[in-house]
This record gives C-alpha cells, structure tokens and sequence, in this order.
C-alpha cells in the first residue's frame, strides 16, 4: 500500500509540475485530489485495515493529500503569475481613482495655526461677524473721529451695527463674559471696505490672540510668537520684534520674519530690507482692561493678530490674494 | 512721510547711511523704507549757461544753443519749450550717464551737431515727468550739479502711525534719529528782522468759534517779489517729494514739511475786509477752493473768512479768491491751532485729504505755533525780499498746559524686564525730550513735551521706554500653560463635516458674504443691507450659501473645469423674530458633471439625484446620524418635485435636491446639478450624543430574498417601512438591490427586489421562525400596495 501511495505521488508531482494552464491543473487535481481519486479511495478504506497498518498508511495518506494539495495551489499561483507576465494585467494602467476632495488652503492654513496654538495652552473663541461700535471700536481704545480709524475702513449695517473690521472685538466679548486667566485664539473672517487688488481683499481672515493673567510679560509675548514662528517656519528663522502702534496695546510691536525668499540677504520680495512683517502684538493697554471692568494694576495682558492669508500667500508662494475666494479648481488643487 | 538724509542732517548730526537709518527707525519708531537717492548713477552733468539760443534751421520745434560750461562751450540742440538764452540749467556732457542709465553721445540732430543735451529734472531722476529742461536760477557756471540739486541725497520714507503727528515733520523725524542715536538735536536757527508799521494796525482776528478754532496767529510781510525758489529750498522740496512751485509757495510748503505745522499765506491786497473771522459756515454756504471746485458747506464746517467772506475751508484748502500769484506783493501768513475732529470730519465729507488736513486732524504742537509763523515770515523776507511787519495778530489760548505722568519703575520692570534701572528709564526718557524728575515711592514724574500730546498715561511712556531699550533686547521667555480644552460642540461638529465633505469627494470653497439683490431675493428671507458696500451690486449679506457655490460652479464652467463638487462652511445672515441680527453656520455644496471619473474601461453617466442624495446620506453616515427624515421643505433653488427637506427628530436641518429650473436659468446652467444646504447649528444639536458599545452579533444571519410587483407611483421608501413594522424584532437589515420595470410586468408597474436579512441576538433561528415572519411581511405588502410576489 505504502509503495502504491509512493507511485501516486510520483505521478501526482509530475502532473502537477506540468500543468500548463487552468485546464490540465484542474484535470490533476479531479485526478488525484477528487473525491474520485485513488487517493481518496485509499483514505475511506483504512477504516478496513488493522490497526497498526491504518497508522500508518493513513499518516502517508495525510502527508501526501497535504503536499499534493500545496503544490496545486503552487501551480495556480504560477499560472496567475504568467498571466500577469504575458499582459491579461497591466499593472501600469491608471486605477479606479474615487473623487478625492480637499480642504480650501485657508482653512488648512488656519487649523495649522490653531494646532500650534493649541499646543501653547490657546483655546479657540469665536464671535459675531455683525459686531457694534463698541466691541470693534470703543473698548478698544479706537474713539470716534479718531484717525486711528482710517487703518480700518468700516462696512455699515443698519441699526447702527457694522461689520467687524478684525477679530480684536472677541477679544472683549471674551472678557466681558468671564475673569482671567484668559488665552484664547480667535480665528475668523474680516470685512474692509476697501478696493480689492492683489494684496487687498474686503473679506479675508484674521487670527487674533489674548492672554490675559496677573504678571504676564513682554518676554512672554516674544517667547511665545517666536516659538510660534519656529514650529511654523522651522527653528533656524529668524524673528524681529520692533516698535509699532496699535490703538489697543501699548506698547505695541510688530513682529517681522527673516524673509525666506533670501534668508535675510534682501531682495525685492522684502524690499531689500531681509525682514517680513507678519504679526501685530503688545500688551494689552490698560484703557482696554478699564473697558471691560479688569483692574489694570492686578491683571496685565498681550495680545497679537496676523493675517490668514497673508500667511497662506507666503506659504504656497500665491502672488494674488483674490484666488483665494474666486475657487477656481484648478487653484485650489495646486494650493 | 518722505525725507531726505541732508535735511535731516540741518538737525542732528549723524554718520549713517540711508539704509542702515531706515532699519533704526523701523526698529525703534516706525516701518521705514529706504528709497536711495534720486540721481544715484548720473555722471557727467555740469551747471552751463545757455549763450546763443537760435531756431533749428530744418526744425521748428528745436533750437541750437550754444552753451557755456566754464572750462569750455558747446554746441547742443534742444526741443525743450522753455530754453532761452540767458538762463543757466544742465548739460550733460559726451558720455554722461542719466537716470534710468540712459547714456549721452555726440550726435547729429537733423543736420546739426549736438554735443550733449541740456536736461530735464525728469533725466537726472528727480521727478517723474517734466515740461521742460531745469531752470538753475543764478548759480555760478560750472557749479557741482550733483551737490546743488542734491542728486546724492539718499531718502527715506516713514509710515507715520496716526498717534504720532510731530513725525509728519522733518524736526520730529530728527528729534527720533537723535534719541536713537544718542545724537545731539538742534531746532532751526533764524532771525524775523521787523520794519514799518505793526501788524496790528493792519489786520484783525476774531475767534468766533474757540473750540472749532483754539488759537490763531496772523502775520504780515509786504512787498514780496514772486519768483523761483533757491537750489536748497528746491532741492529740500524735492527731497520731500514735493515739486518747487516758487519762492512764497515754497515758504509755506517748506515750514510744514519742517515743523509738521501746515500754515497758509493769504494775498492781502484780495482779501475783501483785512478782519479774519474764523467760524462755522452757514448750512449751504459755498466757497470755491483754490482747486477750482465749489465747496457746499453745512455748519459743521469750519471757515476761514474776510469780514464775511470765505477765503480759506479752515485747515484743509484754502480759497481761489485769495490765492497766491505771481502778482503777490503782501502776504497775511496764518499760523492756526484746529480742532482736529472738526477737521477730521469735514475733510472725510468733502472726500479732500490734503497734506494740511492729514496733519491737523491727529494734532499740531500749539507751543511751537510762534516759531512757525517767524520762521515761515523770515524765510519769506529773505527769499521772496519782503518786510516783516512787528509783531503778530494772535488771538486765543496760548498754550495746551503741561502734562506730567506718574512712572512707576517697578511697573515698567514688571512690563519689560527686571534689566531696566531707573538711570536706563531716565536717559531715554531724556532723550526724547521728557523732563523726568523723582517722585515718591520709587517712582518717576515725567513732564511730556508739548510735541508728544499722543503720551497720556504710563502705558504709553512704558511704549517709549521700550522702543528706545529695544524689543529685541527684552529676553524671550516660553512659559509653560496647561492645554485648555475646547468645549464647543458645534465647532467640533464643523470639524467633523469638513472630514465627512472631504472624504466623499468634495472640494471645499469659500464664497463672498455679499450678494446682489437679485440673489438676494431668490434665497428669500430678509436680507441686511450693507449701507456702504464696496461694490455697488452686491450690498446685501448672504441669507443663503447657495448663490455663492452656484457662482463657483459657474467660474469653474466658464474656465473648462466641467466637474465640480463642493461644499462651503459660513455663516449666513439674517434677523431673528425680534428684528436682531442673527447669524447661523450652514453648509451647503453642490455636485455636477460625471458621477465618476472618466477610466479607460469606463464612461461615467452624468449625475443624477441619487448620486447627490447619497452625498447627502454619506455625511449623516459619518456624523453617525440615525434614521434621517424626509418631508416637505422650502429651499426656493431647488426643484419641487426632484428634491426634499431633511429632519432629525422631528426638526428641520435642511434640504437637498435638483436644482430647479428656474435656478439654472438664473446661472445659466445647461446641465443637471444637485445642491443641498444645511443648518449645522440644529445639526450640531442632533449629533452630539455619546456613543455606546453593543454586543457583536453571536448568532448566523439569514438571508431571504423578496421582489414584489406593485403600481408604478408606489414609493421604494413606504413600501421599506412597513417591511420594518412587519419585520418586527428578528428583522437585522433590509436593502433595496433591485428596481425593474419590463413588458411582462405590464403598463404603469414596476418590480421591487429586497434583501431581507434575519437575525436573533440570543438563539440561532429555525427556517420555521423565519419563513414565519418573512410571511407575515409578504401578507402586509399584498394587502397594503396591491402587490403581488413576482416568482
């Protein structure tokens, strides 16, 4: 029996190693795998062998069906294998690519700044986009007819409401509504009632910032846009923090990065002067703790703005900031 | 403000280049920008007197000269209109290089030699367009051109902040490069010599409006010659970006770019009475400014008059009436102190921002107002060889009084950084011109110089001592604060839709708040109106997102892109029952074109309602939102009978659909397109719930097959519901896979084929217990649609 086992195997294998194509693999295998086969007719009768025969006959029977078996799927894998060599598959044609959407680059740019923020103890505060002279103006140290107003041309609503010109009144709607510490971002949309061109947009988007606690600093508001900028930029950037004026801080900075086009050499991009303005900041001026009922000598604060845009303008080299809210596909696909 | 190096050189004394000035005063000060010098790069230009000027003999418009250029002369042909002999100007010789690089040779003009060119102020760079070649006035033959016309004078330009008037003048510009450079700072040096009668007795003022008007100084220089200005004060003009108009003009112009003081000379002999009256015009009274136009005033606006007269619109222009000319012989100079919100706001109305109004309405420094009427009489006197009369017209306050603010040291430390000691404050306090003397408790009163009114509390003087130490010299430092965590669920929300958006397909957009009425009026509601929009055809708030990604989809079309899906995440505007503003977040999107991207084995139909409707599903899918509603709904771009509104419990979120014919009309659209819009604030509501584990299922599923004939109007949807009433608890799932219609089944009927699948959460299920049920729900189907079961 054994040695009849040893005759099927032989011829198995060679069956097997020879099989062409699909036909003569099945062939093999209704041949020597079947329920018709000897093999199986082997099998059913060792109940009809004494036992120490069935032992061993039957081990053979197994380990041969097992072999047999893994060398026909050996055969269909190679058969599977040249029918991919000799071109029923071309790996190179395209796939079935599903529509893949996107998310505007504004949005990307402003969840991106928001992480970083977010990691430096920020939470994200939102408000009204229909504000009124108070919030927008007023508390924030902007009286009326005052020239300070000319940086902000104002859009008007009826019932003496207007559209927020930056995102500096969440900043006291947040205090308004609860006790410090306060550090919050608040991202949004902006309205300016000025022309567009390629650096001016009536609607575009602000990112504001506001920390508010007993014994804050200016070398905290210097640590932490620096930090800031370096995990936006990288840390070998240079930064610059120098004089500016914001009605609503005091003192105020502005707060430039080394331009990236010529690390700091000069070139038209920066003027000539290697540095890029990007941010607005200072300490809170204490007209603006009176407005919303904070004791100034207890409680000191910074607060910094940038634009959106801007930023996305410098990050994806866009040289015109209305592609931003024109959507064309084929902008928004490279951005 | 634009100045040049040299005039600032007139003040303090300092060795710095242009650019490397520009950098300290955009560190300390303000962003500065470095403009070079005009004429850098011009070369071989000499001062030469034009000797013979005669017509070309085969031109009309050009003229031979011969020209005198000190070490020789030369022959040149110029078109210049206003060459004649006698007058000096510029030549620039062979070789000479002018702005812009433009090389000068020796050539032949229509037959006629020109050994080089006279030139304009144009060709050195010094302006950008000019009438004719530069008038030199009486310079000496051979002169340094590049000195005399200051072609080496670098400029540099400051963004002056609105809180800082005196630096719209050169002396405040130079008391900052003074205090940043710890350099020494000098005010202009002049005498008024006096003669004749007093100023007095040959005119009046009058403050009729003391608030409108605090202070007004007239003064009075008679028999003034017209003529040109010297090469420096041209040169200083010039370097301001100011053109040379002549002597008495640039007198007046000269003093304010000095002292950020605009003041106004007035021809005395056409004033109508010599009694100046400063008060508010008379609603409707109208005054002719010296640019022509006839001003209608209202009686918020200030004027300056002559008995009853206007002659000047108080700070920002003066009359035609009383205009300099070149027939001027006496001058009444007005030095005045305005109200700079009355200024302000006329200024504003009239749309007339000039040089005069910008620097009245953020503040003049009143304590400097006799200096400026002297040094604007002297230099008249010396330039134009008039008398000044003794003494002043001068009525009103004579000064602001003194402000002095407490510092505390231990507060600015505190502020800036523990490094600054009192002798730090004190030294830069001083330089910049405060008077800072001890007080008590450690702290220091600092006295504020009459220029710096914009210093008002110790916030401010904190600024000053801050930009003087230098930012970049406090340290950096990068405290640790704990994460806060967002509370906001429909941010959250907002977050999660963008995701779900992105992940079937869409692209994201961002549209215009503003819309044009007609849109407007197609969303419906009630719209706000922007009283001022920035383009007249769109002044309402977007009510709806929907017109702005119609408009995307219409861009797009317009460039070739023919698939577009997008989705848009804002705000929306309107007014609450009470009348108040509201503002709600929506999201709307809309799909056109293929349902599928084109493959090579595959050409995919255009899109219909099912491909959008399943956009719609998938995002409630992955919002994890069950058994969303459909019903009636009032999207007014939608398609009534091809769209549907979409509930959640019983509330409203939105709507989805075709949209309607109308729409595409309105956008001009020739293809199917599906929109959808929906409230994310009443989504946010219906979202935020915890989920919660369920046991996996233990037991086999069975799966019964089940397609029934019923009338053609019969709706897949009814016919699923009473399947799950019927189907009871032992129903796990039931899908719609089939929907036929063919001759067999007969005229005005369709075939419905479901997968019903069956499973128990605690046994496996007998065919008996099955074949039970799925009974019951073929009786309920027979009796309730008058199906019958198709074999």
């Amino acid at each position: 029996m054994l040695d009849r086992l040893r005759e099927i195997g032989e011829a198995a294998r060679e069956a097997f190693s020879s099989a062409t194509d699909e036909k003569s693999l099945e062939d093999a295998r209704v041949a020597y795998l079947g329920r018709k086969s000897e093999l199986n007719r082997i099998s059913r009768g060792l109940k009809d062998l004494d036992p120490e025969e069935r032992r061993r006959v039957g081990r053979a029977t197994n380990d041969l069906k097992k072999e047999l078996a893994a060398l026909c799927e050996e055969a269909r894998e190679r058969m599977a294998e040249g029918a991919r060599r000799t071109g029923a598959l071309d790996l190179t044609l395209p796939g079935r690519v599903p529509w893949v959407g996107r998310r505007h680059v504004l949005i990307r740019t402003l969840e991106r700044l928001e992480e970083i923020f977010r990691t430096l103890g920020f939470e994200v505060a939102l408000g009204p986009h229909i504000e009124d002279d108070f919030h927008n103006f007023d508390a924030l140290n902007i009286p009326p007819d005052h020239p300070a107003r000319d940086m902000h041309d104002t859009f008007f609503v009826e019932g003496g409401r207007l559209l927020r010109t930056h995102t500096s009144p969440v900043q006291i709607r947040v205090m308004q509504s609860r006790r410090p510490p306060i550090r919050i971002i608040a991202p949004g949309r902006v309205y300016r009632n000025e022309a567009s061109d390629a650096s001016h947009s009536s609607e575009f988007y602000q990112l504001e910032g506001l920390y508010v606690d007993r014994n804050v600093r200016v070398g905290e508001l210097k640590g932490v846009l620096t930090k800031f900028l370096h995990e936006l930029y990288g840390q070998d950037v240079g930064v610059r923090f120098r004089a500016g004026f914001f009605p609503f801080t005091e003192p105020s900075t502005e707060v430039d990065l080394q331009c990236r086009v010529c690390r700091g050499r000069g070139c038209p991009v920066c003027k000539g002067t290697g540095w890029v303005e990007l941010l607005g900041a200072g300490m809170v001026d204490p007209r603006v703790f009176e407005a919303v009922g904070y004791d100034p000598d207890v409680y000191t604060g910074y607060a910094f703005g940038l634009g959106v845009d801007r930023i996305s303008m410098m990050m994806t080299g866009t040289d015109d900031i209305r592609l931003f809210l024109e959507n064309d596909l084929r902008f928004l696909d490279q951005v | 403000m634009q100045v040049s190096l040299k005039w600032l050189g007139d003040y303090v004394d300092f060795e710095i280049d242009g650019a490397e000035l520009a950098r300290v005063l955009t560190e300390s000060l303000t962003e500065t920008d470095y403009l070079g010098a005009p004429g850098a790069g011009v070369t071989g230009v000499v001062a030469a007197r034009v000797v013979t000027s005669e017509k070309h003999p085969d031109a009309d418009a050009l003229k031979v000269c011969v020209v005198d250029w000190g070490e020789g002369s030369s022959t040149v042909v110029c078109g210049a209109p206003n060459v004649r002999a006698g007058m000096t100007s510029v030549l620039a010789l062979p070789d000479a290089k002018l702005a812009g690089g433009m090389k000068v040779s020796e050539r032949r003009i229509r037959g006629r030699l020109s050994q080089g060119m006279l030139v304009s102020a144009a060709e050195l760079g010094l302006e950008e367009a000019s009438e004719g070649i530069i008038d030199l006035g009486d310079v000496d033959v051979g002169s340094d051109v590049r000195d005399l016309l200051g072609l080496d004078d670098e400029v540099i330009e400051l963004d002056v902040q609105p809180n800082r008037p005196d630096c719209m003048g050169v002396l405040g510009v130079a008391r900052e490069v003074a205090a940043a450079l710890s350099a020494d700072f000098r005010v202009p040096d002049f005498e008024v010599r006096e003669s004749g009668s007093p100023a007095v007795e040959a005119a009046a003022a009058e403050l009729a409006d003391p608030e409108g008007c605090p202070r007004y100084i007239a003064r009075l220089v008679t028999g003034l010659t017209f003529g040109p200005s010297p090469p420096w004060l041209a040169r200083r003009l010039r370097g301001a970006g100011v053109r040379s108009l002549g002597n008495i003009v640039d007198v007046t112009n000269f003093v304010m770019l000095e002292y950020g003081h605009p003041i106004h000379a007035f021809d005395y002999a056409r004033l109508p009475e010599k009694r100046i009256v400063v008060r508010k015009a008379r609603r409707g009274e109208t005054l002719t400014t010296l640019d022509g136009e006839e001003r209608v005033l209202s009686d918020a606006d200030l004027l300056i008059c002559a008995g009853d007269s206007p002659v000047a619109l108080a700070g920002i222009m003066g009359g035609g009436e009383t205009e300099v000319t070149p027939a001027t012989r006496d001058v009444l100079l007005e030095c005045a102190w305005f109200d700079p919100v009355t200024i302000r706001r006329t200024a504003r109305k009239l749309a007339m921002r000039t040089e005069a109004s910008l620097r009245f309405e953020r503040g003049i420094d009143a304590s400097a107002m006799g200096d400026v009427a002297g040094r604007a009489c002297a230099l008249m006197a010396e330039l134009a060889g008039g008398r000044v009369a003794p003494g002043a017209i001068d009525e009103g306050r004579k000064d602001r009084g003194e402000v002095t603010v407490g510092l505390r040291e231990d507060r600015v430390r505190a502020m800036l950084t523990d490094e600054l000691s009192r002798d730090d404050m004190v030294l830069y306090l001083d330089r910049l011109g405060f008077d800072v003397r001890p007080g008590g408790d450690g702290s220091l009163d600092v006295t504020v110089p009459p220029h710096r009114h914009d210093v008002e509390t110790e916030a401010d003087l904190i600024e000053e001592v801050a930009r003087l130490h230098g930012y970049d010299r406090i340290e950096a430092i990068v405290p640790y604060h704990p994460l806060e965590t967002t509370g906001d669920p429909a941010r959250r929300m907002r977050s999660r839709v963008r995701d779900a958006m992105v992940g079937l397909g869409l692209h994201e957009v961002l549209t215009s708040s503003f819309v044009t009425p007609e849109t407007a009026e197609a969303a419906g509601g009630d719209p706000v109106l922007v009283r001022n929009p920035v383009n007249k055809d769109t002044p309402y708030l977007r009510t709806s997102l929907l017109p702005g990604v119609f408009d995307v989809i219409r861009r797009n079309r317009n460039v070739g892109v023919r698939d577009v899906r997008i989705f848009e995440i804002g705000k929306v505007f309107g007014r609450s029952e009470n009348g108040q503003h509201r503002e709600d977040w929506r999201l709307s999107g809309a799909i056109c074109g293929l349902r599928g991207r084109p493959v090579w084995d595959t050409a995919p139909d255009e899109i219909d309602y099912y491909d959008g409707k399943g956009v719609v599903w998938g995002l409630l899918e992955a919002l994890e939102v069950d058994s969303p509603e459909t019903s009636c709904y009032d999207c007014p771009f939608l398609s009534s009978d091809a769209g549907a509104g979409l509930g959640l419990s019983g509330r409203p979120v939105g709507a989805f659909g075709m949209v309607s014919r109308e729409t595409r009309r309105l956008w001009g659209f020739d293809f199917p397109v599906f929109a959808f819009e929906l409230d994310l604030d009443e989504l946010a509501v219906r979202c935020d719930k915890e989920r919660e584990f369920e046991p996996l299922p233990r037991y086999p599923k069975v799966r019964r097959d089940l397609a029934i004939v019923v009338p053609e109007d019969t709706e897949a949807g009814s016919v699923l519901r009473s399947i799950e009433d019927a189907g009871e608890d032992l129903l796990a799932d039931v899908q719609v896979f089939d929907v036929y219609r063919g001759e067999q089944l007969g005229r005005e009927k369709k075939s419905l084929a479901f997968a019903l699948t069956y499973m128990s959460k605690d046994r496996t299920l007998t065919d008996n217990e099955v074949d039970d049920v799925n009974a019951r729900i073929v009786d309920r189907l027979l009796r309730e649609f008058g199906a019958t079961l198709r074999e």
